[in-house]
């Protein structure tokens, strides 16, 4: 066996030439793996390391499961809910330190209000919220609180005013807004009663004032969002429930950001969607990883024919050769043995060739990166993250393709006939 | 009890779906140590009649027994072995692997088998000192004229010290001395190591060397 080892390094060697024309996709496809593959881990690394530190880490945003699946939900509105009973199990998770609840104000509302001197009612889509996950968003000088008199305190949507500086404004010729600008804005908001579904009962219809206090990512965006004690009292005016019972949403806050990932994990097993934002973010990128390196592994599949269309050829030129080792007491067994352990050798050369290049790559691209693009914010000091398990992949790929593009070579050199070999 | 016996052996080729015969009813018998000549014209049958003996043709009818071995009854591997162990091939055109040094042909044979390093060695120098080119061991064949070349081919028929080598043509790629230099190589080694040999030539002074000698003739093997 030693010594057909070193025959095959010598048959290696002898037609490095042919081999090595023959490897280039499989190196630039093994290249290719590495950097892109080194690539993805690095972005993961500097968004989830640098940028998704930045955020509260220890909010998680809590969801049902169905109203995730967007336009395909079949389970109709009803049953994306977190229960009550589902709110208690989660609190009672070790190292949770609050929920707090968002739920849907499922009772005809209206806003009416004068805006640039024009009157204007409309229907409306609100949410009610714990006050305390959007304090930070509150004006300065303004209170988010539930309270008996005064003005019902309501944050829309940054994105609302977005929308409407963007479309509406231009398209009935009212002026731009600013945050600043409208805070402070007050309109009715009636209770009771909507265009959609009437009026069912105009002894209970209520009118109270509103005033906008602040502007939120947590609020609904076309509508707007209060403290969930209103939706309570909306509820026990109206329907004479004095309970809520179901959920859209819950913020879970966690005592540090260590203990995130085991709170998720349990909230997920509870059959709820989890932070779809940084699930979000990980998995495109993810997905973006495995596309790429899913064709580099393409490039060196199909670079596989490259070889077998070499070995094949090797095969065919060596026929004399291979009869000589034949008569010389090489068993078909041996001969197999040799063409795949050259292919396997070659495998090997050219898994390092390629990962020697993929680092060139990378390193230049670095390079390139810290002397050409300017600045931005969490720009790392490199873009990628190679290690020692993509190098041990790559070169499994290598060799895998090499050998498996020898194989039919090598079954067809132990089966020529020596006799015929050497005689011809 | 002859080293070679072939009882009654055929050979047939399937050319375009014909049964084409090449030889038939062939009957030979050679004894340990004797030199052996077979003649006949182009396409008669004499590689084919070596194929058999040396053990890399094993489709043909009739029996062959070589060292009380019945070949047909040998598997792939076990045939391989035999190769290996017992026969030594010489061809016309050397065959020498010209990307190994002259060393590394010569005990290519060692690598199908148990050889210890220490025995490879004893053998290397052994053989190359018989074919005198101890000084060209490191040489690639492309370097070599044509009787050094036969001589490296012959030192690693030799190697695994075979009873029997099955010669093609040896002499035939050379010119008249250094083919005189060779007839008495193996005169010398059939002396040495008691090596029997079968060869095909067409070559007057061979025959003259030779214990006996065959023709092949319409498909059949003739003492003369
Ligand atoms: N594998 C094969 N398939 C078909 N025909 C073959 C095969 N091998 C040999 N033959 C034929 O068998 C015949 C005998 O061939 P062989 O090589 O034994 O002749 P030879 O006597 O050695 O001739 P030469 O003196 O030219 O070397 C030839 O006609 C050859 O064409
Ligand atoms: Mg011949």
């Amino acid at each position: 066996m030693k010594g057909i080892s070193a025959l095959a390094i010598k048959n290696l060697v002898r037609n490095k030439g042919a081999l090595f024309l023959s490897s280039v996709g499989i190196i630039f496809g093994i290249a290719s793996f590495v950097f892109f593959v080194s690539l993805g881990n690095g972005i993961k690394s500097v968004v989830f390391g640098k940028i998704l530190a930045q955020l509260p880490v220890n909010i998680i945003e809590v969801t049902p499961k169905s109203s995730t699946i967007g336009i395909f939900s079949f389970g109709g509105i009803s049953a994306s809910h977190i229960e009550d009973s589902t709110v208690d199990t989660i609190s009672s998770i070790k190292g949770v330190k609050a929920v707090y609840k968002e739920v849907v104000l499922d009772i005809p509302i209206q806003a009416k209000g004068e805006f640039y001197s024009r009157r204007i009612v409309t229907d409306l889509a609100a949410t009610g919220i714990d006050p305390e996950i959007v304090r930070d968003d509150i004006k300065k000088g303004y209170s988010f609180e539930y309270q008996e008199d005064g003005p019902i305190p309501v944050i829309v949507s940054k994105h609302l005013l977005e929308l409407y500086n963007s479309n509406i404004a231009q398209a009935m010729k009212l002026p731009r807004l600013t945050q600043d600008a409208i805070i402070g804005f007050k309109f009715k908001l009636i209770v009771g009663r909507s265009f959609l579904s009437g009026v069912k009962d105009s002894s209970k219809i209520r009118e109270y004032e509103c005033q906008l206090v602040g502007f939120s990512d947590k609020a609904i965006l076309l509508g707007i969002t209060i403290p969930i004690e209103y939706v309570r009292r909306f509820k026990n005016d109206i329907e004479g429930i004095d309970e809520i019972k179901r959920y859209k949403k819950v913020y879970v806050i966690a005592e540090n950001s260590q203990i995130v990932p085991k709170i998720t994990a349990e909230i997920s097993s509870m059959g709820l969607e989890i932070d779809k934002t940084r699930k979000t973010i990980g998995g495109v990128i993810s997905i973006a990883t495995l596309i790429l390196g899913m064709l580099s592994i393409l490039i060196v599949a199909l670079s596989a024919i490259n070889i077998s269309n070499t070995f094949a050829l090797l095969v065919f030129e060596r026929r004399r050769e291979i009869g000589v080792l034949r008569a010389l007491g090489g068993t078909k067994g041996d001969i197999r043995y040799m063409i795949f352990l050259e292919a396997s050798i070659a495998g090997i050369i050219n898994g390092l060739i390629g990962i020697l290049l993929g680092f060139l790559f990378i390193k230049l691209t670095d390079f390139f990166a810290r002397n050409n693009i300017p600045d931005f914010p969490y720009k790392p000091d490199t873009f990628f993250e190679p290690n020692i398990l993509i190098f041990l992949v790559a070169i499994t790929f290598s060799v895998f393709f090499c050998t498996l593009g020898a194989l039919l070579p090598s079954i067809k050199a132990s089966k020529i006939d020596p006799a015929r070999a050497l005689t011809m | 009890m002859p080293l070679i016996e072939l009882i009654e052996v055929g050979k047939s080729y399937l050319i375009d779906g014909v049964k084409k015969l090449i030889i038939d009813g062939v009957n030979l018998s050679i004894a340990r140590g004797s030199i052996v000549a077979i003649i006949g014209p182009s396409g008669s049958g004499k590689s084919t009649l070596l194929n058999i003996i040396g053990g890399l043709d094993s489709t043909f009818d009739g029996e062959a027994v070589v060292e009380n071995v019945k070949l047909k009854d040998l598997s792939d591997v076990e045939l391989s072995r035999f190769r290996n162990e017992k026969i030594g091939f010489i061809f016309q055109h050397f065959n020498l692997l010209d990307h190994l040094n002259c060393r590394e042909n010569v005990i290519l044979p060692s690598y199908f088998s148990r050889l210890n390093p220490k025995e490879i060695e004893k053998r290397v120098n052994y053989l190359f000192d018989k074919v005198q080119l101890t000084h060209k061991m490191r040489q690639y064949p492309p370097t070599l004229s044509g009787g050094e070349k036969q001589r490296v081919a012959i030192a690693r028929a030799l190697f695994m010290n075979p009873s029997v080598l099955l010669c093609d043509e040896p002499t035939g790629d050379l010119d008249d001395v250094t083919a005189s230099t060779i007839l008495d190589l193996f005169l010398s080694i059939r002396k040495d190591m008691n090596v029997t040999f079968v060869i095909v030539t067409h070559e007057e002074r061979i025959t003259k060397i030779a214990d006996e000698i065959y023709m092949i003739k319409e498909r059949r093997l003739v003492r003369i």
